[in-house]
């Protein structure tokens, strides 16, 4: 009998690893370090070796030989396939995984300002498109997970936080519900995409999962950390407008006298009126450690964040508290999660944007005869009377758009959990788990518009308030039952649970006033306040098989009920199965030296989705018009009573998904990847559709009518060409290829029917670009086919008569490309030397087209000599094309938007130990959107829906941030 | 190995690039158009009112090729022959045949200005264009001969008969009524220091012929009177008033007035051409408008409602010139009711 | 261990309990059974079948009940005057907007989204009609414990509710004559309605006014802007006078004609002293002439619509706007030279309907608002000057007549001429004589005889720009015709004749889709 102890510690942090497990080799026997690293163990088998193992480090094997003091360090482990990974009620190790799953941990994020959590991982997985919506602080994303699979209900994923899903109810007040969630509290993030992952979520899993799990206390001693950074953002683009003076000549040779005598003596740039380079910090302190048997983490954190529009700015104050204890030896675990945000905006006036873009340079910002708070605008005055006439056609002054709108919000959101997870004494392989959790929020704000201001002046003013509250519950309950039978060289793993879901949402209803508060006339509202609410109830239950360590079948299935339709259509059923076969396992390739992994997966399941359409739609009813909205009868005003479109036969809109993957590690996994294959059928589609005039409320309807399919390739592939003592070289790449279609989109079969029209743009009123139809891309374009000169110039108005009748009418119109680009690349690599980290992220979109709306809408001369008696300004293109009138419809403003941006370049130094080992500090460097590579001319090349008009640009940051640990 | 990785991530990376900018687009390019056929049923046409409404010629055409499908818009383009189409009139030709009215084809030839009545050569051609922004392309020229009409309009008439003209009724001047009521206007000429006339009710002596009272070259109408008369030389305005019986003859010599012309204060005088019975000038006018006036008096004065037409009206709008030039001016009232002038640069 | 067990076992039945909890119900909304509960609640529905006509939706100025159009272009007035005056002499409009040039160009198709906007909202007011016809059946109000005057008054609403659905009918069977049918009798919900066509509908609208005619208040007795008898007659003496467009040639009703208009004539209105009185915005007071009118009020009927459209798309900045009582004007609609000059003297002196604007009465560019004349008949002005309020001055309160006496006299003089039994030439020159002296302000514009042409033309002078004058083109086979042209009629400046079909919208290309029973309009 020998007895060896010693310590264990990190490799890189050289901090001692508290409950490192140790193991002797072909024995039961083992133990753990304590809180200081320490272990002893007394072992009496012949020659020994032990094996220290512990989650994301290497794991090390020591020959005992005659040594009794063994001192470990244990280096990070990238790879490390024994990672437990999160999944729908439960975890399990990557790579018993069936389904696919993808999942990014803190270390492997988006470096930088990052405002929201799904920031972090933008480029980083196969199959998951994020794009941010603008430039504006703290906005929300697109999110697409496999392409979209619904027409008019939603297509975001569902969020789910440390197991309790989020309901998407956006928040008034706040840019994005998902930037109240502190980034800084996020250890990792998980993406399940598949069926065999998802159908677990039935009805809310059509658009795939992303699940956040936050940082948890440790068991390790009092742990502060505190991290600052501060940024500077700049605009990185304009758009490419006439400068004054080429605005004037422009003017002088082409207009007529009276236009030319419009023109003012300045010379405006007005898009520098209106961006800043804006400063923003941020600072973070987490407080973490364990008492007893109750790991905690505490966290702060405030940010304040200005927008390249000037006055645009958000103030964010974050709380976190984590607790986990346990209590009758690891039997019952408590895991409680708290969270509150604070949140003050004030928004800036976005129109000011595009109006920046058309407003005359050539006149001045501002202007003392001005009766519009001294701002320039265009009016006239009646020589006779004085009496003055604001242009109600021409745009405001962008400028005075901003500074005169006072707009400013404020909410107040609290989220959390309580997890309790019993492990039954007397059958361990029996859980329990309840999980209870709450999202509560209340936004308010209130809209002032000065009485002189251009923007309100009709009404003298304005002075608008907003209220609302929202109350969002959930309560889950499941039991698990896992057992090895080595009998039979089985594992089974069996999950039943029920959950229970409701959102309801409180809108006050206030009359708007002008800024003197007088009320608008026909504004006041009839009820004091709405309360829209709807309610998930769901049973589900899941089984995974196990056979022989290399063979696993899982199947779940899930019914929910939703108060969304009618009892007689809510129950939706939604299975789900899914094989997997851990080839190299297998007798003939377990002794591979080459092969370190590999998986074959293969999946089918069918998910649920009603989230994003109206909550009552089923029911026949009536309601009372509003006061502006009234009928006389003699000499009285009548409300009116009117009853609504209603669909009682409404139902779940189904996605089938089918998945083949392959996982794959070659020379210990320093080659490592996965590539999947699958396609996705959604039928039923909860669709806005005409319906048959005279047999509802309504011509058209949200009824379930048609089918869209998705098809693709993900591959994911990770190297580390190098690793060694001083240098270690990391690189990942992605790649995705997703292609949507259309299969069906009427009751009955009607191949005269050309789709239904989307993508309504900026321009005559009712123009629309887009179109749903079958056989096509969502959202394809629907356009004219421009015909050119030899020049390349296009003739204005002339277009191909595609079905050659000799006319051009809505018959020529053609479906053109689509804004879903065909292939999205990631790529991310890091390179360390000794302290010193060099990392960067690009990300490429190929194939996705942009409409040019900026350039369709003012690049025409009779936008820029405009017969409103006004002068617009235009973006360049308008000498491209020298079209007199604008053509909203034409091919020639879709452009192949494909791009390459280089997201990220962060360079970080590990100043290492500070104050006698007491501290450590780490500062980074930190460029994002660093560049862009594209063709296309307008702003930004990556557009949401396709449509590029009034797109706050997405600054250019330059961070610097220093990180504190003590 | 890091060779491998960083090479194939370069080319990987280049091929990327090289992708995102493909032209992956197909433009339709217009092409020159190629000229269209022409081809006509006849080569000589006379116009006659009285077949206003018949075909009076068709036209066909073949169709041009731009390269791509195009809608092409097809005209066909009338216009003198030898002007090279310099004035022309224009007719959509949207079918590959297109039929023209003998009144459309009679617009078509006072719209460039041919003489009425005799035969002129004109050259008609297809002209095809795809845009304003783009060449038309055009069939050959082919000649066609035309005689035309004037499009007077008829009103219930009397006849002037007088020893000016060998007391022939049907050849007679024509004194009209615009409003098919009991008021009859019209000019004539009398050369003679006086003239003796009759105002008859048909084109004959058949109908009632009135003769009357003179005095002051007006007077009181009677159907078994003596003959009128008038005294002095001129060009009259004469008036019969059916109601009271009651006829005057006002002499009237012409002018124009105008800022175009000078000014509003000063008038322009037209002498008078016997020969063709049209009051004529060579004037210098500016951009502006004018008038035509008798006696120097607003009294009698015509203006045009309708630019369009050469047709006058009484009282009507100013007429606008638009440049400054030399221009001939004929004004002629001497077919009743159908008051017309021409301003022609010269 | 046992307690814990009995708790997950309590929780797991409360948990089954709660799938009441999926009932939810909408805050503000009722359901019929509650919204018909009260005489208040009929006369509400009863404003909606109303409000129809005078609103895009219930919520506001952006809110529509029709999808598919901008609500600012979705209410019937609007789509209605669209229809029947931009295709004629009377209107053109200089916006590109979707379907506006198709109006005057003549080559609509059936992709159209302004027809398909009337079209929806024609037979969208049936259905809501049909509504509160399901609602007030005898059984019904019966049912809810209505009796005595309340039972009667109901009765009246629903007479009334038949009204605006036959007037609807005409609109239909007028621009669309083959429309898709429903009534009351037919469900909401998975229904295809079955198409009618014009014959049988002439023959319901008839049916159901005279069904009604014994059943609605006595002339002048109902409360303003509802329908009166004298409103049924009117319609009436419309279609009549239209037979022999809407049944073929030889089916004429001028007889029928003559009876109703004279009725109407008979029945206490009077011609308002000043013509152009009738459109200010106080014409809803002291006004004998107007028989039922759409009521707008700058504050209380807020829309982008009706009259407010009217008047603003026929003005524009520089036309001092304030003048007319608007913002600043929209500058989209005026005359072709040929409305002005069937005034001949268009000065506004000797015939004081002339309201014309402007000095440029030829168009040379279709899309230039200063060519032709810019009518200002319509006002948002009160007689005495003021302009009457609404937020930012956006809405105009000049109701819209639908029906007002001056017509009957010109329906009652074109049926005589047309040979119609029961009237004669002297009453009719009396009428249309007592529409010269107002329009003169005294005789000198008096006529003493007359022929169809000229019913033509002054109904051209009368009734100009209150969406009559495709209607009464049609009648007098002038429409489509190329032998009367107007400025740029079919798209080209002389005009053109355009094919015959075109008397007849298509049906829209939207409902064909969703309804497969319906055949298409010939021609299209």
């Amino acid at each position: 009998q020998v007895q060896v102890s010693g310590t264990v510690t990190d490799a890189t942090s050289l901090e001692s690893l508290p409950g490192v497990s140790i193991q002797i080799k072909g024995t039961q026997y083992g133990t753990k370090t304590n809180e200081k690293g320490f272990y002893s163990l007394s072992i009496n088998t012949p020659s020994p070796v032990l094996i220290f193992t512990f989650i994301g480090k290497q794991t090390k094997e020591v020959v005992v030989g005659n040594l009794h003091t063994i001192n470990v360090a244990l280096t990070d482990d990238k790879r490390n396939l024994q990672e437990a990974v999160v999944i729908g009620y439960g975890t399990t190790q990557k790579q018993e995984v069936t389904g696919s799953i993808s999942a990014i941990s803190s270390k492997d994020f988006q470096k930088g300002n990052i405002q929201t959590p799904e920031q972090l991982i933008v480029g980083k997985i196969a199959g998951v498109s994020i794009t941010s919506n603008s430039g504006q602080p703290g906005v929300g994303s697109t999110i697409r997970i496999r392409g979209g699979s619904s027409l008019n209900a939603s297509n975001d994923p569902l969020i789910v936080i440390d197991g309790m899903p989020f309901s998407g109810t956006g928040i008034n007040g706040a840019p994005n519900p998902l930037a109240l969630i502190n980034p800084n509290d996020i250890e990792s993030m998980t993406v399940l995409k598949d069926a065999a992952a998802t159908a677990i979520y039935g009805s809310r899993a059509s658009n795939g999962v992303i699940m956040i799990t936050t940082k948890k206390g440790s068991s390790g001693s009092l742990k502060f950390n505190f991290s600052t950074n501060l940024s500077v953002s700049s605009i990185y683009r304009k758009i490419d407008i006439m400068t004054p003076e080429f605005f004037r000549k422009y003017v002088d040779s082409l207009g007529t006298p009276k236009q030319k005598a419009l023109m003012g003596n300045a010379n405006t740039n007005w898009q520098n009126e209106i961006y800043r380079n804006a400063v923003s910090n941020e600072h973070n302190l987490s407080i973490s450690g364990s008492t007893k048997n109750m790991p905690y983490r505490i966290s702060a954190a405030f940010s304040n964040q200005s927008g390249l529009l000037i006055t645009d700015n958000l103030k964010r104050s974050f709380v976190g508290i984590n607790l986990n204890p346990n209590f009758f030896n690891n039997h019952l675990k408590i895991n409680l999660s708290a969270r509150g945000s604070l949140t003050k905006a004030h928004y800036a006036n976005q129109q000011a944007i595009i109006n920046a873009v058309q407003f005359d340079p050539t006149q001045p910002v501002y202007d003392t005869a001005s009766p519009f708070a001294g701002y320039f605008e265009w009016y006239s005055k009646d020589p006779s009377s004085g009496e003055i006439t604001l242009n109600g056609n021409a745009p405001r002054n962008p400028v005075s758009l901003i500074r005169m709108q006072n707009n400013n919000t404020t909410v107040q959101r609290s989220y959390g959990n309580v997890e309790i997870d019993y492990k039954f004494h007397f059958l361990p392989e029996l859980r329990a788990n309840a999980n209870l959790g709450w999202d509560i929020s209340k936004g308010d704000g209130l809209n002032y518009v000065a009485a002189d201001a251009g923007q309100a002046f009709n009404t003298s003013g304005q002075n608008n308030k907003f209220l609302q509250k929202i109350n969002n519950k959930v309560g889950e309950f499941y039991l698990n039952y896992v057992k090895a039978i080595p009998g039979i060289r089985s594992n089974i793993n069996v999950l039943a649970g029920y959950g229970y879901y409701d959102n309801a949402t409180t809108n006050y209803n206030f009359a708007n006033f002008n800024a003197k508060g007088d009320t608008i006339k026909g504004s006041v509202p009839n009820f004091p306040f709405d309360k829209p609410r709807n309610t998930l109830i769901s049973y589900f239950g899941r089984l995974i098989y196990t056979f022989n360590d290399r063979y696993i079948l899982a199947a779940s299935l899930r019914t929910d009920g939703s108060s969304r339709f009618a009892p007689e259509n809510r129950w939706g059923v939604f299975p789900s199965a899914a094989l997997t076969w851990r080839v190299n396992r297998e007798a003939w390739l377990k002794d591979s030296k080459v092969l370190s992994d590999l998986k074959l997966r293969l999946s089918y399941g069918i998910t649920g989705n009603q989230d994003g359409i109206a909550n009552y739609s089923y029911m026949a009813i009536y309601s009372v018009s509003t006061n502006a909205s009234m009928y006389q009868f003699g000499n009285n005003y009548y409300n009116m009573q009117s009853p609504a479109a209603y669909d009682n036969g409404i139902k779940w809109e189904q996605t089938a998904t089918w998945n083949g993957g392959l996982d794959f590690g070659w020379l210990e996994n320093r080659l490592r990847g996965s590539v999947d294959v699958y396609f996705k059928k959604t039928s039923n589609l909860l669709n806005t559709v005409p319906i048959p005039i005279g047999s509802n409320f309504s011509n058209q309807i949200l009824t379930n009518v048609g089918n869209i399919e998705n098809k693709g390739i993900e591959l994911n592939l990770g190297a580390t060409p190098v690793q060694n003592n001083k240098w270690t070289w990391d690189v990942n790449f992605n790649l995705t290829y997703n292609n949507n279609k259309i299969t069906n989109l009427t009751a009955v079969t009607d191949s005269s029917f050309v789709g239904n029209l989307t993508g309504g743009i900026t321009g005559g009123t009712g123009q629309s670009v887009q179109i749903h139809s079958v056989g096509y891309n969502t959202f394809s374009f629907y356009v004219y086919k421009q015909v050119y000169d030899a020049n390349g110039k296009p003739l204005e108005g002339v277009y191909e008569d595609l079905n050659k009748d000799g006319i051009i009418n809505q018959k020529d119109m053609y479906r053109y490309k689509s804004p879903a680009p065909r292939l999205f690349l990631g790529f991310s690599t890091q390179v360390s030397y000794a302290r010193w980290t060099l990392g960067t992220s690009l990300r490429a979109n190929l194939g996705n087209y942009v409409y040019n709306n900026v350039a369709s809408n003012f690049g025409v001369r009779r936008s820029i000599l405009n017969p409103l008696d006004i002068l617009n300004n235009s973006s360049t293109d308008a000498f491209k094309t020298n079209f007199y009138n604008n053509q909203y419809q034409s091919d020639y403003y879709i452009t192949n938007a494909s791009f390459l941006k280089m997201d990220n370049l962060n360079l970080g130094y590990d100043v290492g130990a500070l104050f006698r080992n007491k501290a450590k500090l780490r500062v980074n460097a930190t460029c994002q959107n660093v560049f862009v590579l594209t063709k296309y001319k307008g702003l930004d090349p990556e557009v949401n829906g396709g449509i590029d008009y009034n797109l706050y640009p997405r600054p250019r940051i330059f961070v610097l941030g220093a990180n504190l640990e003590f | 190995m890091k060779m491998f990785f960083s090479r194939y991530l370069i080319s990987g990376l280049l091929i990327l690039l090289l992708w995102a900018c493909k032209k992956d687009e197909v433009k339709v390019i217009a092409k020159p158009g190629s000229a269209p056929s022409l081809a006509a049923t006849l080569d000589t046409v006379i116009l006659l009112k009285q077949y206003a409404d018949d075909q009076a010629i068709a036209f066909k055409r073949g169709t041009s090729d731009f390269g791509y499908n195009a809608v092409v818009k097809y005209e066909l383009q009338f216009a003198r022959k030898g002007t090279n189409f310099a004035d022309k009139a224009v007719v959509p030709a949207d079918s590959i045949t297109t039929a023209i009215t003998v009144r459309m084809l009679n617009t078509i030839a006072n719209q460039l200005e041919l003489e009425y009545g005799v035969y002129a050569d004109i050259e008609v051609r297809i002209s095809a264009t795809i845009s304003d922004n783009y060449p038309p392309t055009y069939s050959n020229a082919k000649a066609l001969v035309v005689s035309s009409y004037q499009d007077l309009v008829e009103y219930p008439s009397m006849y002037v008969a007088g020893d000016f003209q060998a007391w022939t009724p049907a050849t007679g001047p024509k004194l009209a009524s615009f409003k098919s009521d009991k008021n009859y206007e019209g000019y004539v000429w009398f050369p003679s220091g006086s003239t003796l006339f009759k105002i008859t009710s048909l084109p004959s002596w058949d109908g009632t012929n009135y003769g009357g009272t003179s005095t002051n070259n007006g007077g009181v109408l009677s159907g078994t009177g003596d003959n009128l008369k008038v005294t002095g030389a001129g060009y009259y305005f004469i008036t019969v008033n059916l109601d009271d019986k009651s006829w005057q003859a006002t002499r009237t010599t012409w002018s124009m007035i105008g800022d175009a012309v000078g000014s509003w204060d000063t008038d322009v005088d037209l002498t008078f051409d016997e020969a063709k019975g049209t009051w004529t000038g060579t004037v210098q006018m500016n951009a502006g408008a004018f008038k035509f006036r008798a006696n120097h008096s607003y009294d009698i004065n015509y203006g045009d409602n309708k630019p369009s037409d050469p047709i006058l009206n009484k009282g009507g709008d100013n007429i606008k010139v638009a440049a400054a030039g030399t221009y001939e001016v004929t004004l002629s009232l001497s077919i009743a009711g159908n008051y017309t002038y021409l301003v022609k640069k010269k | 261990m046992k307690r814990i067990f009995l708790k997950i076992f309590v929780l797991t039945l409360a948990v089954s309990s709660c799938t009441k909890d999926l009932n939810r119900v909408p805050t503000n909304s009722s359901t019929a059974n509650v919204t018909y509960s009260t005489l208040e609640g009929y006369k509400q529905v009863l404003a909606k079948v109303y409000g129809s006509f005078a609103l895009a939706g219930n919520n506001g100025i952006n809110a529509s009940d029709l999808a598919g159009i901008d609500p600012g272009q979705a209410d019937f007035l609007r789509l209605f005057w669209n229809a029947q005056e931009l295709p004629t002499e009377e209107a053109a409009c200089v916006w590109n907007d979707p379907g506006i040039p198709d109006f005057h160009n003549m080559n609509w198709t059936s992709n159209n989204v302004l027809l398909a906007a009337l079209y929806n909202r024609s037979l969208f007011h049936v259905t809501v009609a049909n509504e509160f016809l399901r609602e007030s059946g005898d059984d019904k109000i019966a049912a809810r414990g209505f009796s005595g005057k309340e039972a009667d008054d109901i009765k009246t609403f629903r007479a009334e509710a038949r009204f605006l659905r036959a007037f609807q009918y005409w609109v239909l069977m007028d621009l669309f004559a083959n429309p898709p049918f429903v009534t009351e009798k037919d469900p909401i919900g998975k229904f295809i309605p079955p198409q009618t066509d014009r014959t049988t509908l002439f023959k319901f609208v008839e049916s159901e006014l005279l069904a009604i005619e014994s059943v609605v208040a006595k002339p002048k007795l109902n409360e303003y802007a509802r329908v009166d008898q004298a409103a049924v007659w009117a319609l009436l003496a419309r279609i009549y006078l239209n037979a022999e467009v809407y049944l073929g040639k030889g089916n004429a009703k001028y007889t029928e004609a003559i009876t109703y208009s004279s009725k109407v004539i008979g029945a206490g209105y009077a011609l308002k002293t000043s013509y152009q009185g009738l459109f200010l915005a106080d014409n809803d007071v002291d006004n004998p002439e107007i028989i039922l009118p759409i009521a707008y009020d700058g504050e209380k009927t807020q829309n982008n619509g009706g009259t407010t459209f009217i008047i603003n798309a026929s003005v524009n900045p520089a036309m001092n706007a304030a003048q007319y009582g608007v913002q600043s004007g929209w500058g989209g609609n005026r005359s072709t030279k040929a409305l002005p000059e069937l005034f001949g003297d268009y000065s506004g002196a000797t015939d004081k309907r002339a309201f014309f604007f402007g000095d440029k009465p030829e168009i040379d560019n279709p899309a230039e608002f200063t060519d032709g004349l810019r009518v200002i008949k319509f006002r948002n002005k009160t007689s005495a000057g003021q302009t009457p309020p609404s937020p930012g001055n956006a809405f105009c309160s000049v109701d819209f007549p639908l029906f007002r006496l001056a017509e009957q006299y010109l329906i009652y003089a074109e049926a005589v001429k047309r040979g119609g039994a029961g009237g004669n030439d002297a009453t009719a020159l009396g009428y249309l004589n007592a529409l010269r002296e107002r329009a003169y302000g005294n005789k000198n514009g008096n006529i003493s005889s007359y022929n169809l042409d000229y019913i033509l033309d002054e109904r051209g002078r009368e009734l100009y720009w209150e969406a009559f004058r495709r209607t009464d083109l049609i009648r007098f086979e002038k429409f489509t015709s190329s032998n009367y042209v107007w400025p740029w009629k079919g798209g080209v400046k002389s005009g053109k004749g355009v094919e015959d079909f075109r008397t007849l919208y298509p049906l829209p290309a939207t409902d064909l889709t969703a309804n497969p029973t319906l055949k298409q309009n010939k021609g299209y």
